[in-house]
């Protein structure tokens, strides 16, 4: 069926709702996403029907199959809404042989046996209720709430009504005129105001332009763009159509990571469905209008996510960037103007349309208005994908979302923006977050990657660690980055294995600085940022690796010996018997003795003492 | 004519074209900005950010090469914070390039050694420690006529981009990334691919990375220091009449290079860079030969002409001109052919006459 109208949009949403009457009022939402599945997510969904049908349920209970609901630290995860009241409640961790107990639920008493999810990780039916409520959510507004393989479910959630009123109802430049007025900046990393991207792409008068989505997303521990691709496929598909309108563009494509099959096969299926109901193709909703998507594959090479390189990628070379400028914007895929935006940055632009900008701008901060998706990760309770208001202190997430750090350790730092970004040290977790409160700690905003760290990480070796990645993921193209990322790389080695000096300190510090400003595209600008920061904010660990040859956190292997203690030694031999190089002597019941030169420093003593008689210092 | 624009370098007024990057404005100037993946021949790549500089009003250090410039901007180019960095970013290079300048047949003709001389970059006043030699870089030399050593290799893509944009044949590209990037034909080896040894990366590798085999004497190396003389001449192979520089010891042929002038602006395929062999080889025919009782024997050219002229004729006045065939040379000029197919048709009178040039 084809829609041609508005008109004919609400006809068919109101059909939609009639046709659901028939259902239950009680909404069961299995997360079915990447991550659920794999933690058994589809043998809980298969028990859920089966109870339902066993015991004649269907007339109570409506199954929706949703993409990601975030709650990584406990799947698989269900959530139970009942429609008529609006109450709902979530469930983690989830077995097979749960599911009677959790259809039983009244909403009132709390069933025992099952874990019911804190309250951090409820959200609001609307984003700017947020007064009882930690998150709100607009980019992730249907992911985990809707089936995304069925285009009438994002239909009925409004879908595609902010498209039809594009084309109907606005000129081209009054689009870009709302999302400028949203003050919406791009959730990629940089955050740039996306309506200037859009006008700088608007005012060139060719006649061929293109919007590219930037769904590369590549950053360790970042997945919020797979979670709205596995989700909520059309609200991307919507956006893009709207950019295309706005700057004129017949053409869109996703550059989506190979490495995303359920996404890919999710947004192939997306794109179908639009274009068989006319929201993608020729002459959308009866205007002169056409805009069609194609989907590109990247090989994985973290690079790509530069918008040059993704560029150049999709005409077929290699993925290296090229300086700027020029922009895309002004000279992009096949040298003509292209928008490149992210997945999240996308997923906000319908609501922005359809609610307006005034009330985007009531959420958020003055500068940073909206909200933004961060995957928390690392040394934390809960794990997880979560969109919260910018202007949300760091606090706040850690530990009221988050539930603090995971066993009862001492907080020591978080690791915004992935490895690019910087370390944010405990003085400063009341901050409340946006692209420029980051910024000017030294961090940045990135994508959303939140990696929380505690007592046990050693700060260099955390730098070192993210810098591996850069330099495995550099390509080659400017010095600064190749070879500079290699040589720092060697020189917090150095630092880590004890051999580090006053003067590598000196140039780890200068050719931090270098890297930064000489380098050609943001992959090199930012490799250093986690040295720097960690550098600035932890400047006594490095200074102990150096001078006193310690790593406080007793990561660094060849800083590190194990003893006995002899006192609370009992004589057992299981050290003895696990040291791989018999490097333990000792009788039965009689303290032993751990002969330092011979030891490899693999720890297996230090895990198995069960009298904790073993120090590591 | 033309509107100039007027802009400072470090306070120095310079009038320039609007088409003129930074780089080319400055060095129409007499201000060199260093540089190593700069060549004015082909694209812009940007890369090895030596020719960085500061622009008033702009956040950050811009590459001058990519940089236009344009009226009344104000650009640092020399300042001790520039010029740390230009340290920095030559330190790094010299440590992922294999040094051996004693053995290298570019040395004193390697960009890189001059920029690491200016600035003072011996061993000793390096900051970073060699890492070339753990890079396990993949050399070849399996190419007839081109030597590529990754340890010197800097990874500038001036090959790539001459191969590519010069010569149209895109033999070249980079395998691998990061600090493992090599230039690669996309083979196992050079000799497997397409490549047909023109030898247009090798002029324009700025270091000893790319370079030609001795062709012309195995068994002497030769260095650019070590030519006595260059002469620009004309290439003999076709009609298109290259312009090619002719390097010589002692009157012998070591090294051929395209020149920069019409009508092939520095190129040179590979018989005019590889196939002048020719012109010091015993058995080259330095005079004219006649067969006399069976027997070539040489002879002077106005006898050899005279000789030519009445047989000719001869043969016209006996057999007819249709019983003379004319085949002339590619290798002669576009005038000389035309020439001979006049002298074939109105002298001898016939159109019997061809050439070999279906190269």
């Amino acid at each position: 069926m084809m829609i041609k109208s508005l008109q004919e949009l609400s006809e068919y949403t109101e059909e939609l709702s009639d046709s659901r009457s028939n259902t239950g009022d009680i909404n069961v939402l299995v997360s079915l996403g990447t991550c659920g599945i794999a933690a058994g997510a589809e043998e809980v969904h298969k028990a859920i029907r089966k109870t339902i049908n066993e015991n004649n349920l269907g007339h109570r209970f409506n199954v929706i199959e949703t993409g990601c609901m975030g709650l990584c630290f406990c799947e698989p995860s269900i959530e139970l809404e009942d429609t008529k009241n609006g109450k709902s409640i979530i469930f983690g961790n989830v077995k097979p042989e749960n599911s009677e107990k959790i259809l039983n639920t009244d909403f009132q008493s709390e069933p025992k046996e099952i874990d019911i999810i804190e309250k951090g990780w409820y959200y609001p039916d609307e984003a700017e209720n947020t007064d009882n409520y930690l998150q709100a959510k607009i980019a992730l507004r249907n992911t985990g709430r809707i089936n995304p393989e069925k285009i009438d479910d994002y239909i009925s959630h409004s879908g595609y009504k902010a498209l039809g009123r594009v084309i109907q109802d606005m000129k081209p430049e009054d689009v870009i005129d709302e999302i400028t007025k949203s003050g919406l900046r791009g959730r990629g990393g940089g955050g740039f105001p996306t309506g200037k991207k859009w006008t700088f792409a608007a005012a060139q008068s060719t006649e061929e332009k293109f919007v590219i989505c930037n769904a590369d997303e590549g950053d360790p521990g970042a997945f919020m763009d797979r979670a709205v691709l596995e989700g909520d496929p059309h609200s991307v598909l919507e956006a893009m159509t709207i950019a295309g309108y706005a700057i004129n563009a017949t053409k869109g494509f996703i550059y989506i990571r190979a490495e995303y099959p359920l996404a890919i096969e999710r947004l192939e299926l997306a794109i179908n469905q639009s274009r068989e109901m006319g929201f993608l193709g020729k002459n959308i909703f009866n205007s002169n209008f056409s805009f069609d998507i194609e989907l590109r594959f990247g090989a994985g090479a973290f690079v790509c996510g530069e918008e040059t390189a993704l560029i150049n990628s999709i005409q077929g070379l290699r993925g290296m960037p090229s300086n700027k400028p020029p922009y895309p914007a002004v000279e992009g895929l096949w040298q003509k103007p292209t928008i490149v935006n992210n997945v999240e940055t996308f997923a906000n632009i319908s609501t922005i349309i359809r609610k307006g900008h005034e009330w985007f701008r009531k959420i958020g901060t003055e500068d940073s208005p909206g909200t933004k998706v961060f995957a928390l990760a690392g040394k934390i309770q809960n794990v997880g994908l979560i969109e919260v208001p910018m202007g949300t202190t760091l606090k706040n997430i850690i530990y009221d979302i988050g539930n603090g750090i995971a066993d009862n350790k001492k907080f020591k730092a978080v690791q915004t923006g992935g490895p690019s970004g910087g370390c944010i040290t405990p003085d400063y977790l009341n901050t409340p977050i946006d692209y420029d409160s980051l910024k000017k700690l030294g961090s940045m905003m990135g994508s959303g990657g939140m990696i929380v760290m505690d007592e046990d990480d050693c700060m260099v070796d955390i730098a070192r660690f993210f810098l591996d990645f850069t330099v495995d993921e550099s390509c080659g193209k400017c010095v600064p980055c190749r070879i500079g990322g290699k040589q720092m790389c060697g020189l917090l080695e150095k630092i880590t294995k004890g051999k580090g000096t006053e003067k590598d300190l000196r140039i780890l510090k200068s050719l931090s600085e270098t890297i930064k400003n000489a380098s050609l595209c943001g992959l090199g600008m930012t490799a250093p940022n986690p040295v720097i920061s960690t550098m600035k904010y932890f400047a006594h660990e490095y200074e102990e690796h150096v001078y006193d040859k310690k790593c406080r956190a007793g990561k660094c292997q060849e800083l590190i010996t194990y003893s006995v203690i002899p006192d609370k030694c009992v004589g057992c031999t299981a050290c003895k018997k696990i040291c791989p190089v018999n490097c333990i002597s000792g009788k039965v019941k009689e303290p032993h003795f751990i002969n330092s030169d011979k030891c490899i420093k693999c720890g297996e003593c230090y895990r198995v003492c069960k009298f904790n008689a073993i120090s590591k210092s | 004519m033309e509107k100039q624009i007027t802009f400072t370098i470090d306070g120095k007024t310079i009038k320039a074209s609007p088409k003129d990057t930074i780089l080319t404005a400055a060095e129409k100037n007499g201000i060199v900005i260093p540089n190593l993946c700069y060549n004015k021949e082909v694209s812009c790549t940007a890369a090895c950010r030596l020719c960085i500089v500061k622009i008033e009003g702009r956040p950050g250090f811009h590459p001058s090469c990519a940089m236009k410039a344009a009226d009344g901007m104000k650009v640092k180019a020399f300042t001790d914070e520039i010029e740390k960095q230009r340290r920095i970013i030559l330190d790094l290079l010299l440590s992922a390039h294999n040094d051996d300048c004693i053995n290298c047949k570019k040395d004193g003709d390697c960009e890189l050694q001059d920029l690491a001389f200016k600035y003072n970059l011996g061993r000793d006043s390096r900051d970073f420690p060699p890492i070339w030699e753990q890079l396990e870089e993949t050399s070849d030399s399996t190419s007839q006529v081109l030597d590529y050593d990754a340890t010197k290799c800097i990874q500038c893509q001036r090959c790539i981009k001459a191969c590519q944009e010069k010569q149209g044949k895109g033999i070249l590209t980079f395998a691998n990334r990061g600090i493992k990037t090599t230039v690669t034909t996309g083979y196992p080896q050079w000799n497997a691919s397409l490549c047909d040894g023109c030898g247009e990366c090798q002029q324009a590798c700025p270091v000893g990375a790319l370079t030609m085999k001795p062709v012309y004497s195995p068994n002497n190396r030769v260095r650019q220091k070590d030519i006595e003389k260059t002469t620009t001449t004309t290439c003999p192979y076709c009609g298109v009449g290259c312009q090619i520089d002719v390097s010589t010891i002692n009157n012998r042929i070591v090294k051929v290079d395209g020149h920069n002038d019409i009508p092939n602006h520095g190129s040179t395929c590979v018989k005019g860079r590889f196939g002048l062999d020719f012109v010091n080889h015993p058995e080259r025919l330095t005079k004219p030969l006649i067969r006399k009782d069976g027997k070539f024997e040489e002879a002077e050219w106005n006898e050899a002409l005279k000789y030519t002229a009445d047989r000719l004729v001869k043969i016209k006045t006996e057999y007819g001109s249709n019983s003379v065939c004319g085949l002339s040379s590619a290798r002669c000029t576009n005038e000389d052919n035309y020439l001979f197919q006049k002298f074939m048709r109105s002298i001898v009178g016939t159109n019997n006459v061809d050439h070999c040039a279906r190269l």
